[in-house]
């Protein structure tokens, strides 16, 4: 069995509760472990609004598996994620750069890894509290983009450009 | 500006190797499309050669998971 590190990124319906959203990663998770895949992480972008609209909604739950398995893993996920009609869109990705699968395994943390935090969330009677779920991922890439952003100054005169 | 002597721009990843573009940080390739969703071209935007080819590809999978706008009309 070929092992390869992938990133799933799955478009939910937004009006799923936190319950319906524990349920789905729970659903995806053991396809995985079926499959001898597992979850390196799984991380929420919480409701965002899309750039499009995808079966006539304008917003969507966007969750993030880290998983290292196998393709026929990414091609049963995919399937049921065709099947499943609480997924708008998804897409899988295969992380190309070079990688130590074994030391990715060793700090796996599982779909647990997002579920202990939105937990606290429905205790504190703030159901959809998707701001705050937001946290993890993003954090990170927000502040990149101000170090980024810092370091490069503002792009300059693109706009001149005849399109 | 489009004076001759002009200095020659350098390409931003190049310079700053420890940041590679990456679908999932929309507020990063913002920078890159153009208000009408497109790909700004690379002679515009002084990226190299091979981090464009990046670049594109990455805001293609944005694309593809509504992050970014395949096009943006006029409503």
């Amino acid at each position: 069995m070929k092992r390869s590190h992938y990133e799933i990124t799955a478009i939910l319906r937004p009006e799923g509760s936190p319950e319906t959203i524990r349920q789905f990663a729970e659903r995806v998770d053991e396809i995985i472990r079926q499959y001898e895949g597992t979850v390196l992480t799984l991380q929420s972008w919480g409701e965002r609004k899309l750039a499009y609209e995808i079966k006539k909604n304008l917003k969507g739950y966007y969750l993030l598996f880290d998983v290292i398995g196998d393709g026929k893993m990414v091609e049963e996920v995919e399937r049921n994620f065709n099947i499943w009609e609480n997924v708008l869109k998804f897409m899988s990705i295969k992380v190309d750069k070079e990688e130590n699968l074994d030391a990715l395994l060793a700090s796996a943390k599982g779909i647990d890894s997002l579920f202990d935090k939105s937990e606290r969330h429905d205790n504190s009677e703030n159901g959809m509290n998707a701001a705050e779920d937001e946290g993890k991922g993003f954090e990170d890439t927000k502040r990149y983009n101000e170090e980024l952003q810092k370091s490069l100054g503002t792009p300059e005169e693109e706009e001149n450009v005849e399109l | 500006m489009t004076s001759y002597n002009k200095k020659r721009k350098v390409c931003r990843f190049c310079l700053h190797t420890d940041m590679a573009p990456d679908y999932k940080n929309v507020d990063l390739l913002l920078n890159f499309i153009t208000e009408r969703g497109k790909i700004i071209p690379r002679r515009i935007s002084g990226i190299c050669a091979k981090h464009q080819r990046e670049l594109s590809r990455e805001i293609k999978r944005a694309r593809a998971i509504a992050l970014l706008p395949y096009t943006v009309t006029g409503k």
